[in-house]
């Protein structure tokens, strides 16, 4: 899917928008709050899908990013309508990170992004 | 070459900065992309582990063209259990690392899985965890 559906999906806002390619192509999903559970479950996805992914989470501090730039995960998504610090952007931007909000609850976002066609990690 | 960094305690503004250095470093030797990820992952689980557990410490990277070598060691307090510090969803972690996205108790069993070679050894006078990675 190009990340331009998504954000018509998700009714996204474009954080990032020095890195944001509408044509990037995204393919799965996770989601979480607590980072080491990214970090663990992640470690083994294929490089080709993690510069796929799209990190779904609450967590709205620079250990988001962080945690992206350390999986390769190239798209940040933040739900509950959290907003990021012009710092946390400005490092997303250096580490070529791509970084939406949407206002749908983790749950709702999910929904949506499944019913689209991204898939879990266990579907990859 | 030998590259060493201080770590501030409950600083998570400045956590990751490690990791960051050694995921450049190995990508700027064009080294295998999944050993700089799995580098990377155990990098930034110990130095998180520093900042949130620890009343600081440091860490030192030996780096050479067959093996990269990383230490961390904190002054304390120390893990009193390493058995159960292992066991994956232990956690003593605070609040505030709950609320920065760590504290799961995946960090040490992640480290682990993620180098080729683990030791940890604890008191109450700190902590230091080795890991080594084959290149």
């Amino acid at each position: 899917m190009k990340l331009s559906k998504l954000v018509d999906i998700l009714d996204a806002t474009v954080y990032t928008t020095k890195t944001y390619n509408s044509e990037k192509e995204v393919v799965f999903a996770f989601s979480c709050d607590l980072m080491s559970d990214a970090l663990m479950m992640l470690r083994n996805v294929p490089l080709e899908f993690c510069e796929k992914g799209i990190l779904s989470t609450g967590l709205v501090t620079i250990q988001g990013v962080r945690t992206a730039e350390m999986l390769d995960v190239k798209v940040i998504l933040l739900v509950r309508d959290k907003k990021p610090t012009d710092q946390v952007i400005q490092a997303a931007e250096e580490n070529d990170i791509i970084m939406l909000g949407t206002s749908y609850t983790m749950f709702s976002s999910n929904g949506k992004m499944y019913e689209a066609g991204i898939k879990g990690i266990s579907e990859i | 070459m030998t590259y060493t960094f201080e770590i501030l305690p409950m600083n998570l503004e400045q956590a990751g900065y490690i990791s960051s250095f050694v995921k450049r470093l190995l990508t700027d030797d064009h080294i295998s992309k999944m050993i700089v990820r799995r580098v990377s992952i155990a990098t930034y689980e110990a130095e998180i582990n520093v900042v949130i557990h620890s009343y600081g410490g440091k860490c030192v990277i030996d780096y050479n063209q067959k093996q990269l070598k990383i230490v961390f060691s904190d002054t304390g307090p120390g893990i009193k259990n390493i058995d159960a510090a292992m066991s994956e969803g232990f956690s003593t972690a605070s609040l505030y690392a709950r609320e920065n996205g760590f504290g799961a108790g995946m960090g040490l069993p992640n480290i682990r899985n993620s180098c080729d070679e683990f030791d940890i050894q604890s008191s109450d006078k700190g902590t230091i965890l080795t890991i080594i990675f084959n290149l």
